[in-house]
């Protein structure tokens, strides 16, 4: 597409110019939209994905997660209790360094029992302690907070 | 008191050289302060917020960081020419910055105190050498460091200078030809006698002075010599420590010596707004020294304004702007300029 045609006038005028000095000057009395972190966090939305949970009393160990994990980070077996649908997860491992937050594992759970939690600040100083356990997922992990 | 010369003439220069020296570069820090805090308001950001209050005392970090950095030279640089490149452009920009007249003289403890170090009868031509030679300090430190985005930066640099001073050159001579001298002090006066400052009478030759001199810094839109999206660093690339901060003070020193000889050329330097006036007469009780650092800093924001609106020019759009555009531009504003002149005398006379 050629260029559009300007006129003399505008060339010399410095239109151009002038209108993106304009833009840049209107910007400059914007309100900014940093957050700084470790000071001030943004509000997430409800929906947002962040490190898994399960709520255990609710899982029927009945696999879907398991299966459905694209990254295969769930591992978890399940017994049967006294009664009719009393089966239970005896043992329930997340990997969270492999989990990649598509939240499929959320969808397909039939008791909403696994979920992804609003929390993000997942740091740990070894690989290992981001494999997360039932009593891990169930009362999420200890966060570090930064302060002053 | 017998011996005035001393005073004059030794005494207090070097008082003035020695405020100078110990300000100037407390003052660039912050001068790269407002920069980066500048560009942060234009792209909605906060820039510097960590260190101090609204990080105020960034400069003083990074300066202080700067200190303990390594010199390192080059295994097969120029060593004297490597050490002695920013050496110059320091000196250069100083230099620039004892020629401006920065306010009217006053009496302090009985001596007269003009402030300019130095008001000579030709200081806006000394001026215009003593910028020029900065090239040299960018074509000697980009050559002597032996690689090859240095001296890319270097060659860029060479050409850039050369083709907008031209025009700067030209730009300069129409005002001083209204003035009727190349006296810094008295281009002031002939504007005051005037009634107007010159950007009312050469608003051209204002816009052009203002593009070249962007041009002449070396800042962006027309910072092809440090380019650090296509040069790394360009001509200061191997430079490391206090000699790269030399470089970034002989740059901030060159922008404020511009702005200052802009705002005097066609801002009435250090006079209020509408000098012979009464009606702005209650303006006078700021010192004329505020009014020359308002305007320069006006012009120094300008320079980050641009810098943060407009993209850098390719390299041969900015040789055939220089070229094409500017130096016919400027010849003819010079020959308009000299007609009405010819013509307005021989009507008053």
């Amino acid at each position: 597409m050629p260029a559009p045609k300007k006129s003399l006038a505008a060339t010399a005028l410095l239109t151009d110019l002038l209108t993106g000095l304009w833009t840049t000057l209107r910007y400059t009395f914007k309100p900014n939209v940093t957050v700084r972190y470790p000071l001030e966090r943004s509000v997430l939305h409800p929906n947002f994905r962040g490190i898994l949970r399960v709520d255990d009393d609710l899982c029927i160990a009945c696999f879907l997660c398991e299966k459905i994990c694209p990254a295969t980070c769930i591992v978890l077996e399940g017994e049967k209790g006294i009664g009719k649908g009393s089966k239970y997860a005896t043992f329930f491992y997340i990997d969270h360094a492999r989990c990649m937050f598509c939240g499929l594992c959320e969808e397909v759970c039939p008791v909403d029992s696994i979920y992804h939690s609003n929390e993000f600040e997942g740091a740990v100083f070894s690989r290992a302690d981001l494999v997360h356990d039932l009593a891990i997922l169930h009362k999420g992990h200890a966060i570090v907070h930064y302060e002053r | 008191m017998n011996n005035t010369w001393l005073s004059d003439d030794v005494i207090i220069p070097l008082l003035l050289i020695g405020i100078i020296l110990a300000v100037f570069p407390l003052l660039v820090g912050y001068i790269v302060y407002v920069e980066r805090k500048v560009l942060a308001f234009i792209q909605s950001r906060l820039g510097p917020m960590r260190v101090g209050p609204y990080g105020l005392l960034q400069p003083i970090a990074d300066a202080f960081k700067l200190l303990f950095k390594e010199d390192i030279t080059p295994r097969n640089a120029d060593a004297l020419v490597f050490k002695a490149a920013p050496i110059i452009l320091l000196v250069v920009g100083f230099t620039g910055l004892s020629f401006l007249p920065m306010g009217e003289g006053f009496t302090a403890f009985g001596y007269d105190i003009r402030l300019s170090i130095v008001d000579v009868n030709v200081g806006v031509l000394a001026l215009l050498a003593i910028m020029s030679l900065s090239t040299y300090s960018l074509v000697l430190g980009g050559w002597a460091s032996n690689s090859k985005y240095p001296l890319l930066g270097a060659l860029r640099s060479a050409a850039q200078m050369v083709s907008y001073e031209v025009a700067l050159a030209f730009t300069v001579l129409a005002t001083l030809m209204i003035a009727g001298t190349l006296s810094l002090s008295g281009i002031i006066d002939a504007q005051r006698d005037m009634g107007v400052w010159y950007i009312f009478v050469q608003p051209v030759g204002f816009v052009l002075f203002i593009i070249a001199m962007v041009a002449e810094t070396n800042r962006l839109p027309f910072d092809l010599p440090e380019a650090e999206t296509e040069l790394v660093a360009g001509y200061f690339t191997e430079y490391s420590g206090f000699r790269w901060s030399f470089f970034m003070l002989g740059e901030y020193a060159a922008m404020t010596v511009m702005s200052g000889l802009l705002v005097t050329l066609y801002l009435g330097g250090w006079m209020r707004p509408f000098p012979n006036v009464e009606l702005f007469s209650f303006l006078d009780f700021i010192p004329g020294f505020i009014w020359f650092v308002l305007k320069v800093g006006f012009f120094i924001n300008l320079f980050i304004w641009l810098r943060g609106t407009f993209p850098r020019y390719r390299y041969d759009q900015l040789m055939g702007l220089g070229w094409k555009v500017f130096i016919p531009v400027s010849i003819v504003n010079l020959l308009v300029t000299g007609l009405l002149l010819i013509v307005w005398d021989s009507v008053a006379g």
